[in-house]
């Protein structure tokens, strides 16, 4: 297992790399420290301590990252033709797509968590933002960070089902978002989309949910078609 | 002996297309099969089948007496293949490629990785991307052969690769063979290729194998036969084992499976009477262009000089 891990990880180093120059660009956007790259963005003097349309911006990178992580982990073996030397190792269809699942995912979780991550660390130090640091302020984005992994499966199950492109083949990837936008905008603003509210655990209740079904399916597809 | 590949009437259709054909076939332990057809007969797919790629739509296929529809991953230990075109992670280099394989082969034989990379004189630093085609193959023979296989299914491996190449490719693969009673089932449309190294040889024919047989006994049993006439040669209606025929002038050629005395009966009827009967012997090449042409003849391309 751990040299598919490590073959997996070698495999989407680049965009891990470009992931990460997007991580540093949306973080110094958030620290007021910009000013490097054309302009200064000072929005921690305000009150809130993420503030909203940063939120788009970083839901909007999350999603990105995410979905290309999907697509570039299900597309690449069979653009590179190698499925029938990946498939002929000796372990199972769903050892090897597990193997990639774990490290897409972990790698989305990460590379989402990680501005958020630095972004509190830097700004609960005292003296740097003028208002008072709680945790809770962090729950909008860590509920971006926790959908990024639904979208990394519905962009890795549009990837690897064998369906037409124009028709079928991106719903799951499609719904992933959708659904991810509605309910985390509910979360953030209650009855926004009118009618719809959601609380936390509703919530976290229907990402796990998600995650769930897309990994299912996923390693049902996976043992179903053929890699001609 | 025990068989090493059974397959039992294995159909594959993709929409409306047979493309495997209720294929039964067994290939006994320590044979060399050469496995021919022409473009689209069914071949890689047969392999695909076997290899559990794809999915069968009819039938069973066992190697070494496990069912591949239920082939464990420590039974593949025991089996190497090479799919079509040798298709390995081209951002690896060879080292790479051989740490990424080995801690799946328990069995992994280095000493024997190293000699045929040093054979074939490749460096072990370069990146797949970055080799020729025939370097490729090479490397990639080298990781099939590594892990000490009993059963090796190539998939025309030596496609696309030039002559000079080709021939050490089949030098290294005899030598695999030599080992230690090795099965080998083989792919190829380069038929000397296969005349080379198979003891025994199929031959699909739109999704139908139409040969199974020793190569030899292939060799012997398929005959060009050339009847000619004073006049226009007589309407043949056909009999056993015709492949092809098709007139020529005053000329009647046939192609036929099994030639035999019975056929001289037959021509013996034939009004107008035969002036003269040549039979010629063909060798793998041409028997199996005749067999598997069929009626499907090419054009004449200076038919107009």
């Amino acid at each position: 297992m751990l040299t598919l891990i490590l073959k997996e990880l070698r495999s989407i180093s680049r965009l891990i790399a470009l992931a990460l120059l997007a991580d540093g660009f949306l973080l110094s956007d958030l620290t007021g420290q910009s000013y490097w790259l054309g302009g200064t963005y000072p929005m921690h003097s305000g009150f809130a301590l993420i503030q909203a349309s940063w939120l788009l911006r970083f839901g909007f990178l999350v999603a990105a990252i995410a979905g290309a992580l999907g697509m570039s982990m299900s597309l690449d073996d069979g653009l590179r033709g190698t499925w029938a030397f990946a498939l002929f190792r000796p372990v199972s269809r769903q050892a090897y797509i597990g193997a990639k699942l774990l490290v897409g995912g972990a790698v989305t979780l990460a590379l989402s968590v990680l501005p958020v991550a630095v972004y509190s660390m830097w700004a609960a130090t005292p003296g740097i933002v003028v208002a008072p640091f709680r945790w809770s302020q962090l729950q909008p984005a860590i509920e971006a960070c926790g959908w990024s992994v639904v979208i990394f499966l519905g962009a890795f199950l549009s990837g690897i089902r064998p369906a037409k492109w124009w028709w079928s083949r991106l719903w799951p990837l499609a719904t992933s978002v959708v659904l991810g936008m509605l309910f985390w905008l509910a979360s953030l603003e209650p009855d926004f989309p009118p009618g719809l509210t959601a609380t936390a655990s509703e919530y976290w209740c229907l990402c796990v949910g998600m995650v769930t079904v897309l990994s299912v399916s996923i390693l049902a597809v996976v043992e179903e078609r053929d890699f001609a | 002996m025990p068989d090493a590949i059974v397959t039992d009437g294995l159909t594959k259709w993709y929409g409306s297309k047979c493309v495997v054909n209720a294929l039964s076939l067994r290939v006994p332990e320590g044979c060399v099969y050469g496995f021919l057809g022409r473009n689209g007969a069914g071949k890689s797919t047969t392999i695909k089948m076997l290899t559990g790629m794809v999915h069968p739509d009819g039938g069973s296929a066992s190697l070494l007496g496990q069912d591949v529809a239920t082939l464990p991953p420590e039974m593949r230990q025991r089996i190497a293949y090479l799919a079509e075109g040798h298709p390995l992670y081209s951002w690896m280099t060879i080292d790479g490629l051989m740490r990424f394989t080995r801690p799946f082969y328990p069995a992994w034989n280095q000493g024997l990785f190293d000699q045929i990379i040093e054979h074939f004189q490749l460096d072990r630093k370069q990146k797949v991307r970055h080799l020729s085609k025939g370097q490729v193959a090479q490397v990639s023979l080298a990781i099939g052969i590594a892990p000490d296989p009993e059963l090796l299914i190539l998939d025309d491996p030596t496609l696309g690769l030039d002559t000079v190449v080709r021939r050490d490719f089949l030098e290294s693969l005899i030598q695999v063979i030599q080992r230690r009673g090795r099965t080998i089932f083989l792919s190829s449309h380069v038929l000397g290729d296969v005349e080379r190294v198979a003891d025994r040889i199929g031959v699909m024919v739109d999704g139908v194998l139409r040969v199974d047989c020793p190569t030899d006994e292939f060799k012997q049993s398929i005959r060009r036969v050339v009847l000619s006439f004073d006049g226009p040669p007589p309407t043949f209606s056909g009999c056993d084992g015709l492949v092809a025929s098709h007139i020529e002038e005053r000329r009647l050629e046939l192609v036929i499976v099994g030639f035999g005395e019975s056929h001289r009966e037959l021509f013996a009827t034939l009004t107008p009477q035969p002036k003269n009967i040549e039979v010629a012997e063909l060798n793998l090449e041409d028997a199996f262009i005749e067999y598997t042409r069929g009626s499907r003849r090419a054009m004449p391309v200076f038919a107009g000089e």
